[in-house]
C-alpha cells in the first residue's frame, strides 16, 4: 500500500469520508480530496470538499515552506479554486495517521 | 458493570504481558521456596527441578510462529485474526489500521452496517470517543447562540422574546455544564446512513472482508523476533530483518534512528513497561504501566542520540515540552550513548553461529540515561 493508499483507506473506512479521489501530480505529489460526514472546523459555513496531502514521519520529517506553497497552487490547478486550506496526513510507521491543518494565510482562531 | 467486575474482567483478558506461554501457567506447576539455611529445601527444589524440565515439554516450543508479511510498501502486517488478538492481548503489540489501537474496525462495521442484530452491545473506544464529541458540539451549538444573543442585549437590539429565550439559554447552559458525561447504550442510536463506500463491503448481508489489518511498528517486530522470538517475517533471519528495519530509516550506522529507538524500547520493554508510539504528542514513545485498556500512559519518551547533527533545539524541546504538560504526563529524556562506528562494523561483520548472540554483543555496546524534564511556573507551585 502506498502512502496515499493508506490516507485514502484510512479516510474512508475510518473517518467515513465519501467521495474520496487520490490525485497524482507529475508522479511527485499524491493528494487525497473527499467529503467528511460533517464540517471539520466550528468556523467553516458548511460541510465542503477537503484536501489532504499525505506524508511520511519516518522517511521524510522535514517540509519547507515553499513546498507547501506549491501544494496549493497544485491543487488550483486541480480544482480551478485555491483552497482555503491543506490538510496534511502524516502516517507513523505503526499505522497512525494524525491530521493537521495548514491555512493559507491567517486564520482567526476558534474558541474552545 | 461495577469498576471492581470490569477490573476483574480485563485482568482476565490481559493476564499475559508477553505472546509466550510458561511451564508453570500450563501446568499449574510452581517451583517450591527455597530456603538457603535448610538443605533439605535445597534437595527438594532440585528434584522438582529436574521433574519440571524431564516430564513437561516446553510449551512455547510447541508454539507455532506468528507470520508477519513484509511487502516493498515498508509495513509489518499481521492478517491473521487470531493472531491479530493474540499480538494485541499479550503485550499491546501493533495497532489496527483502521481503529485506534486494538483491531476492531469489524465488530465496530458489523454494527454500523447492522448486519448482525445481535451482536454484543459493548460500546468500543471508538465510539465512546464520538459520543462524547457529539455532546460537545451540542454544547458548543447552544452556547455560540447564548453569545449571538448576549451581544444583541448589550447593543440594545434585543427583542423580548430574544430576552426570555436568552434566560432559558442560561439555564440550559448552566445544567449542561453540571452533568457528568454518562454512557448508556441506548443513548447510542444507530442508523445506518449507507455510504456508497459500503456497497462494497457487504457480500449477502454481511460483511465480505476484513480490511483491517494489524500493523507492527520496526521495533516491535524486532523485538518479538530477536527478544521473545514468537515470530516469522517473510523468510527473513534476525540479521535480514535488522538490516531492513535499519534501511527504513536511513543509513547503516551505530546512531541509526531505528537502533537508537529500539535500544530504548527493549530497555523499557524489560523493565516492564508496556511501549507504545508517542507520535500523537509529538514524542517517540508513550509508556503505560501496564497497558492502554487499565491506565492512561504516564510518560512522554524523547529518544536523544549522542550524534551532533540530530540535536533538538530549545523551541522544539519547549513546544513538546508544553504539550506533554498539558496532558499531565511526564516528560524524559532518554539519551542514548552509542558506540564508534568501527566497533558496531567489527562486530556486525564477524561471524556468529547464533545471531541472538551477535545482538546481544551490540546492543551491550548501548548505554541508556534518563532525565525528567518540567517545566517550572514559581507563582503555581508555591505551598
Amino acid at each position: 500500500m502506498s502512502l496515499g493508499e493508506q490516507v485514502h483507506t484510512n479516510l474512508v473506512h475510518y473517518n467515513l469520508w465519501t467521495g474520496v479521489r487520490l490525485h497524482d501530480v507529475d508522479g511527485d505529489v499524491t493528494f487525497v480530496s473527499g467529503i467528511p460526514p460533517s464540517k471539520l472546523s466550528s468556523s467553516d459555513s458548511k460541510n465542503q470538499k477537503e484536501w489532504v496531502v499525505p506524508r511520511s514521519l519516518i522517511q521524510n520529517s522535514s517540509i519547507s515552506v515553499s513546498e507547501i506553497a506549491n501544494w496549493f497552487s497544485a491543487i488550483a490547478r486541480l480544482d480551478q479554486q485555491r483552497p482555503r486550506r491543506v490538510t496534511i496526513g502524516i502516517v507513523n510507521d505503526d499505522g497512525t495517521i494524525v491530521y493537521y491543518f495548514i491555512h493559507d494565510g491567517v486564520v482567526e482562531p476558534r474558541q474552545n | 458493570m461495577s469498576k471492581r467486575n470490569n477490573k476483574k474482567l480485563l485482568n482476565q483478558i490481559y493476564s499475559r504481558p508477553l505472546p509466550i506461554e510458561l511451564s508453570s501457567d500450563k501446568y499449574g506447576v510452581a517451583m517450591p521456596t527455597l530456603f538457603p539455611h535448610n538443605p533439605v529445601s535445597w534437595l527438594f527444589y532440585l528434584t522438582r527441578l529436574i521433574q519440571v524440565n524431564t516430564l513437561y515439554s516446553v510449551p512455547q516450543s510447541s508454539e507455532t510462529l506468528i507470520d508477519v508479511s513484509y511487502d516493498s510498501d515498508g509495513i509489518f502486517k499481521v492478517s491473521d485474526e487470531e493472531s491479530m488478538a493474540k499480538l494485541w492481548r499479550c503485550g499491546f503489540f501493533g495497532k489496527g489500521t483502521l481503529s485506534r489501537s486494538e483491531p476492531t474496525w469489524k465488530a465496530r462495521t458489523i454494527k454500523r452496517l447492522n448486519l448482525d442484530s445481535n451482536t454484543a452491545n459493548a460500546l468500543s473506544m471508538e465510539e465512546v470517543t464520538n459520543k462524547r464529541r457529539d455532546e460537545r458540539k451540542k454544547f458548543k451549538a447552544e452556547r455560540s447562540r447564548l453569545q449571538e444573543l448576549e451581544l444583541k442585549q448589550r447593543k440594545g437590539e434585543i427583542s423580548d422574546l430574544e430576552s426570555s429565550q436568552l434566560e432559558q439559554l442560561r439555564e440550559t447552559l448552566a445544567s449542561l455544564r453540571l452533568i457528568d458525561f454518562k454512557l448508556s447504550k441506548d443513548s447510542f442510536d444507530r442508523e445506518t446512513d449507507l455510504r456508497f463506500e459500503d456497497l462494497d463491503l457487504i457480500e449477502s448481508n454481511q460483511l465480505g472482508r476484513n480490511l483491517e489489518f494489524l500493523q507492527l511498528q520496526a521495533i516491535e517486530t524486532f523485538f518479538l523476533k530477536f527478544a521473545v522470538n514468537v515470530i516469522r517475517v517473510n523468510d527473513f533471519s534476525t540479521k535480514q530483518l535488522f538490516l531492513e528495519c535499519c534501511r527504513q530509516s536511513g543509513i547503516l550506522k551505530p546512531t541509526n534512528k531505528f537502533v537508537l529507538d529500539y535500544v530504548v524500547y527493549h530497555h523499557y520493554r524489560s523493565l516492564g513497561w508496556c511501549v507504545r508510539s508517542g507520535v500523537k504528542f509529538g514524542c517517540d514513545m508513550l509508556l503505560y504501566k501496564r497497558g492502554p485498556p487499565f491506565i492512561h500512559a504516564e510518560y512522554c519518551i524523547l529518544v536523544i542520540s549522542n550524534d551532533d547533527k540530530a540535536r533538538y533545539d530549545w523551541f522544539e524541546m519547549a513546544a513538546k515540552a508544553r504539550v506533554i504538560g498539558t496532558v499531565k504526563k511526564t516528560f524524559v529524556l532518554v539519551y542514548v550513548d552509542s558506540p564508534t562506528e568501527e566497533r558496531f562494523n567489527s562486530i556486525l561483520s564477524s561471524a556468529y553461529s547464533d545471531e541472538g548472540i551477535l545482538f546481544q554483543d551490540l546492543f551491550k555496546l548501548y548505554k541508556v540515561t534518563e532525565i525528567l524534564y518540567r517545566r517550572w511556573a514559581p507563582s503555581k507551585t508555591r505551598d
